[in-house]
């Protein structure tokens, strides 16, 4: 039967490009549901067009903010897609307007330093064909754990900002006056990423959890690479 | 137990030379990249400990 349907919206040009509303326009789907005596095991079912877009790019949205787990995104810096989508006019090099999406480097470092500075290498971001990287760093969130005087595993949490508390080596928790993600285009194609914290009133060392979301726009179709040298 | 070879390197067994090369062609091509981070690290830990450090 759905065959059908599918040959009439074809026959009478029903095929568009943008929905007419995306809140209440459904997209048929199948899903494989095995208690169905039918032969292939599929279930037909619709969802609207909204939902639909939703529920595929929950894990991958727009950068989580006011989430302070422990240890909310990946060890290792990774590089992801996101969902943001930007029409922008940029001045330089033309004035034409193009379609930014956006990518993330996510990641978290245990902050164990003998030192009140610390510069972190976190990655490389490069356009693969040699182009401009459009825009870097678009938002920055995480968060960040300090031990003070609570065993493993409840530590105090906060945002990853200027400000955010951290450990000294008296067991003291003291603000990270600095926290952010450096940029440094060592390339028009290419940067590098540093994870940047300093504090004036730690006493000798530093100790936190520290993850981080760094988000950056780029122009559509463009192909970047993440590479940890 | 001692393994019997007859002789001959089994198959799969002893030096990978091409795998040494290839691993040399990547050292030399990281180093660039890791002295460049290096240096930069430096540059922002300078700036940063004269405004922080006490």
């Amino acid at each position: 039967m759905d065959i059908l349907n599918w040959i009439y919206v074809k026959t009478q040009n029903l095929i568009r490009t943008t929905p007419n509303n995306s809140k209440t326009d459904l997209i048929v789907l199948g899903a494989e549901v095995p208690f169905t005596k039918r032969g292939d095991g599929y279930q037909t079912y619709a969802m609207p067009l909204s939902d639909a877009v939703t529920s595929v790019c929950v894990e991958n949205n727009t950068l989580k903010t006011g989430i302070y787990d422990n240890y909310p995104w990946p060890i290792t810096p990774v590089m992801l897609p996101t969902c943001t989508r930007v029409e922008d006019y940029p001045v330089f090099p033309t004035s034409l307007a193009v379609n930014l999406v956006g990518y993330k480097v996510q990641g978290t470092y245990d902050l164990q330093v003998n030192d009140t500075v610390v510069v972190e290498y976190i990655g490389t971001v490069e356009n693969v064909n040699g182009n401009y990287l459009f825009g870097l760093p678009w938002k920055t969130v995480g968060s960040v754990g300090a031990f003070v005087n609570v065993p493993f595993p409840s530590p105090f949490v906060g945002a990853f900002a200027n400000g955010a508390t951290i450990e000294d080596d008296n067991g003291d928790a003291v603000p990270a006056e600095l926290m952010t993600i450096a940029v440094d285009f060592y390339a028009p194609s290419a940067a590098d990423l540093y994870l940047v914290i300093a504090s004036n009133t730690a006493v000798d060392a530093m100790y936190a959890t520290v993850s981080f979301e760094n988000e950056f726009l780029d122009i559509e179709g463009e192909t970047l690479k993440f590479t940890i040298y | 137990m001692e393994r019997k070879t007859f002789g001959k390197t089994p198959k799969g067994w002893g030096p990978k030379t091409e795998v040494k090369a290839q691993a040399r062609q990547m050292s030399a091509e990281v180093e660039p990249n890791r002295a460049r981070i290096e240096a930069k690290i430096v540059e922002i830990k300078a700036g940063l400990e004269a405004k922080y450090k006490k």
